[in-house]
Formats: C-alpha cells, structure tokens, sequence
C-alpha cells in the first residue's frame, strides 16, 4: 500500500514536470494544427477558428489557377536548384580543401573564421550585403571601379543579380558550418587506409578521390536527399531580407508571398491553404526521400 | 603524416592555400569595413573609398547609439529576453526528458508521440499567427518568449542522454529515499552537465538573434529586441539622426546615417564575436549531434 503511494506521488511529480512543455506544445503547435482547418472555410477574425463559414476547397482552387502563385512558385523552384548546384556542393569541396591543408594551425584558423558567419542573423549577413554591393560607397564597386574603370553597378535593385547574390550569401554565411558533418566523417575514416594506399604509391589527389570522398558519400546522398526533399521551401530569412519592392519579380518566394498576403493583407484562409498544401508536399517528399536514403546508405533521419 | 614533394603538389597547394585565404578575407573584409565606416567621420563616409581603416578617426556613433533611449531600451530587451528564454528552453526541456528517462512514468509512449509529432508537423506561419492573436499575446513580452520556449529537439537528445546513465546510480539514490527533484538536481543535472553548456549556447546565440517574432507580433517600439532595430535603422525607416540634424542646424559634428548604421551593426554582433572563441566546441558538439543519427 504504502509503495504504491510512493510510486503515485513519483507519477505525479513527473507529470508535473511535463506540464510546462506539454502545455507550450498544446498551445504553440496543437492549436495552430487544429487552425489549419481555415484552410476550408472563409476564416474570419470575429467569427474565430470555430464559426467561421465553410467553403471546401475553393481556396486551393484559387491559388491553383493563379499567375501570382505560380511564377512565387518557379521563384521558389529556381533559387533551391541554384543552392543545390552551388550551395550544396560549396561545402563539399570546402571540406576536401581544407583536409588538405596539413598545417594543423592553419587548418585550424581556416575553420575558425568560416564558422563565424554562420552566428550572424540574416539580418546583419544583409546589412554587410547591402553595404558591400552599395552603389554609393560600396567595396565591391569601388573595387570594380579602380580595376576595370566600371561605373558602379546597383546589384540590389537588379533583377538579374538577384539570384547571384542570395546564392552567394548563403554560401558566404554556411558554407563552414555546412562543411562540419563532412568534416567529422572524414575524421572518421579509417587511417590505414591511407597509410596502404600510399605503399601502393597513391598521391594525396588519389587519396581525396578514393578514399576521402567515397567515404563522404553516404552523409553526402542524405544531405542531398533532405535539400530535394525541400524543393518547395525555402529560408525565409535571407530572400525576404535581400529582396525589395524593384525585384518581387525575381524573388518573390512561397514563404516571403504567404507572409506578405497572409500578414499585410490579412487573406488568412488563402495563405494557410498555400502553407498546408506546401507542407503536404514537403511531407510526402520527405518521407520518400528518407525511404531511399535508407535504402541506398543505410542512414535515415528517424 | 609524409608530404609529397611533386610539382603539381606544390602548385595545388599554392592553389589551396590561396583560395583558401581568399576566404577568409573575404569573410572578414564586410566586417573590417564595416568597423572603418563606424569609425569615420562625417566628411569621409560622405566621400566614400572607406576601405578596412577607419578615416577621421571618431566613435560619435557609437556614443549617439548609446546615449538614443530607444536602442537602450531595444538593448536591455534583448539581453533579458535572451536570458529569460535560454533559461526557460533550458529548464522546460531537461524536466520533460527526466520524465521521459524515468522509469516510474506512466504512458510514456503516448507521451513520446505527442513529442515527437510537433517535429514534423506544424501549423505553419499564420494559424500559429493566429493562435498568439487570439489569446491575446500579440504586443507583450509573452509573444516573445511563450512561442519560442519550447524545444522538442532538445527534450529528446536530454532523454537519450539520460537513458545512457547508468541505472544504478539513479536506483541507488531513490534507495537511499531521494525523491524524483533531488535526483534531478543532485545526480542528473551534473552529469548532464556537458549537454547543457552546448545546447545553453546555442539557445542563447539564437535568442539573442531572433528577430522575426518582433516583426509579426509587436507594434510598441518599446518591446523591440537589438536585431529587429537595427534591421529598422539599416532600411531607414527610423532615423537615429534627429539629434544628428539638430547638430547640423548648429553647426557641429555631423554624423552620418551609415556610420550610425555599421555602429549598430557592431555593437549587434559584437557580443557573438566576443564569446565566439571560447565556445566553438560547444558549438561544434551542439551541431554533431544535432545531425543525423547513424
């Protein structure tokens, strides 16, 4: 009897101690779960989550056939195949680069200041961004003025340059942090393989390219696997601190569109269907990407 | 190791090293620009060619910076806020996952699903918007800190840890009649130890970084953090330079919009820079296991 009132007041002392995460949970992502339900109906602020008109599927209909959305939408696709190809690769070569580096101290320093952006919110990464590419003092067009004689360029305002130049942040800002998962499985690699390999007279090249890289692959094909899975999504960070009003054109992406439709101009109901049918998507193309990650590396992210 | 003495070693390694300073520099060259330009003069930030030096040398600025009550204020509310959450997030997680470890809890699967869910799943920007307008948070302090203090990630790495202490230990000390808090405190905390310094770090980096939450939930310019200032200073929808103006109609030292803009931008990351040496590896542990799981 006695044990078990010991063991009751345990229970309850350790729900007790759940309370505080269960409750944020419930409030901060259960509730907004449930409010996904606007997505159906014609939410309105006075009426609430539970009165509010329903109206099916009219606004995924909406959003379907319209321009707006769709060219948000190729925004999105463009900028994520760009980080792909430059942003996603940056740090793989970076991390075989600085392998190479046999000074430890240097090696060493070289790590240390290419993590340090990765502490900097977007919001100081933009503001050296737009300082560095001013038109009025910038460095970079001082710099292209004193070597090529150029007149200076307004890169932020240039729809062309756009791209260029969110692509460039986010390796400027990653590319070290990015680099440390690599970093850490080539420390793993197992040392006589080099050390056999260069009785067979293998060079350090060799050695990077049979040895160091096949060893990253498997962390590569998953990392790889995750960023296709999020073809659809993107920071909204970055694209929504480097853009302006001259290059929506451009730039305009889903969360940057859901944010300045759904805030600003108060379409509740349409924004949240344009999230949930992007977080669908995400979400079957996770699922899918994990399945063949397992099954090509045998490594999974649950 | 041996190092090969080839030809095309050497020039690849001039190659690498090159690149790899070309980095760095480029790493570190906005940053050195952006202390000249804070450090100069009316008269040379209006000229421009500020390189990595500052011209007319002067630290106006920052000392306009310091005496502006509002970035004061933005100021205090930043390092409470980052404190207040970082304690919190720190605190909430570790008791959810001694709970989640403990052997004596009851429906700790359902527990664990109800966890786990929220990591794949969310409302999204405006239903979770909604939520905090609804209840009212929407222009408090709360805004700021309830959506945020909640960190399932945390809870479960806590719980994996916890598990991996060994049993006898935590059994011994409930035999020795310690109840469920003393053996948090007393026999977990300490050996959780390592964990709580890097995850304490990471939450207190991000915090201090945060930012995004003040746009969409806060319209008192009194509740703005140090990051959401300066953002308003740097697309100049606020001016600093009222006094700067007043100064000019008299006459005196001028200063100019940049320069109280890389001012602000500095004493913004300043603190990070300061800290950063001494913590990347924790930073560094933090981010290992934070990745995928073998």
């Amino acid at each position: 009897m006695a044990r078990r009132k010991i063991r009751f007041k345990s229970v309850f002392i350790l729900y007790m101690l759940l309370l505080p995460s269960m409750l944020l949970l419930l409030v901060f992502n259960y509730f907004p779960m449930y409010g996904l339900i606007i997505s159906f109906q014609d939410y309105s602020v006075f009426r609430g989550f539970w009165h509010s008109d329903w109206v099916g599927w009219k606004h995924f209909a909406y959003f379907l056939s319209d321009d707006k959305f769709w060219s948000v939408m190729r925004n999105t696709v463009i900028l994520n195949v760009y980080d792909i190809l430059f942003g996603f690769t940056a740090p793989i070569l970076f991390a075989l680069l600085v392998n190479e580096i046999l000074r430890k101290r240097v090696k060493k320093i070289v790590q240390t200041i290419s993590y340090l952006p990765h502490f900097l919110s977007w919001i100081v990464v933009a503001g050296l961004v737009h300082q560095m590419l001013s038109p009025v003092n910038g460095l970079v067009n001082e710099m292209l003025g004193f070597l090529f004689g150029m007149s200076p360029i307004d890169f932020m305002t240039d729809k062309g340059m756009f791209r260029s130049i969110a692509v460039i942040s986010e390796i400027w800002k990653s590319v070290g942090w990015s680099a440390i998962l690599y970093f850490a499985v080539i420390a793993g690699v197992d040392t006589t393989l080099y050390e056999s390999s260069m009785i067979d007279g293998a060079s350090r090249f060799r050695q990077a390219i049979h040895i160091t890289l096949p060893a990253m692959v498997p962390m590569i094909v998953l990392l790889f696997l995750l960023k296709l899975a999020a073809i659809f999504t993107i920071g909204f960070e970055r694209v929504f601190l480097l853009q302006n009003p001259l290059i929506y054109d451009v730039s305009e992406v889903i969360p940057t569109y859901i944010y300045r439709l759904g805030l600003q101009q108060s379409q509740y109901s349409l924004t949240t269907a344009i999230g949930l049918a992007q977080s669908f998507i995400a979400f079957v193309f996770l699922v899918g990407s994990n399945r063949l990650s397992k099954r090509w590396t045998g490594m999974g992210l649950y | 190791m041996v190092t090969y003495r080839s030809t095309s070693r050497t020039i690849f390694q001039i190659f690498n090293y090159t690149l790899m300073i070309l980095l760095c520099v480029s790493i570190l060259v906005p940053f050195l620009n952006a202390i000249a330009i804070s450090l100069s003069s009316y008269a040379e930030v209006a000229q421009g060619h500020i390189g990595i030096w500052p011209k007319g040398f002067n630290v106006d600025g920052y000392r306009k910076l310091m005496f502006n009550g509002s970035f004061l204020r933005s100021t205090v509310n930043t390092i409470g806020l980052t404190i207040v959450n970082t304690a919190l997030v720190i605190v909430i997680s570790l008791f959810a996952a001694f709970a989640l470890a403990n052997k004596n809890m009851v429906g700790k699967k359902v527990v664990l699903y109800y966890f786990l869910i929220t990591m794949f799943f969310n409302g999204g920007l405006i239903p979770t918007y909604l939520v905090v307008n609804t209840i009212g948070l929407t222009n408090t302090y709360w805004a700021l800190v309830l959506p945020v203090i909640s960190n399932v990630f945390y809870v479960i790495v806590f719980k994996n840890v916890i598990d991996q202490l060994p049993r006898e230990l935590l059994e011994a000390a409930e035999i020795d009649g310690a109840g469920e808090i003393s053996v948090l405190v007393r026999i977990v905390l300490p050996l959780v130890l390592p964990m709580t310094a890097a995850f304490t770090i990471f939450s207190a980096v991000a915090y201090w970084n945060e930012w995004f939450n003040v746009m969409i939930y806060i319209r008192d310019k009194e509740l703005w953090t140090l990051q959401y200032h300066l953002r308003e200073l740097l697309i100049d929808t606020i001016s600093i330079n009222t006094a700067t103006q007043d100064a000019m109609i008299k006459g005196q030292d001028r200063i100019h919009p940049e320069n109280i803009k890389m001012a602000a931008l500095m004493i913004t990351v300043l603190p990070i820079i300061a800290v950063y040496p001494f913590v990347q590896k924790y930073f560094i542990h933090g981010q290992l296991v934070g990745a995928v799981k073998g």
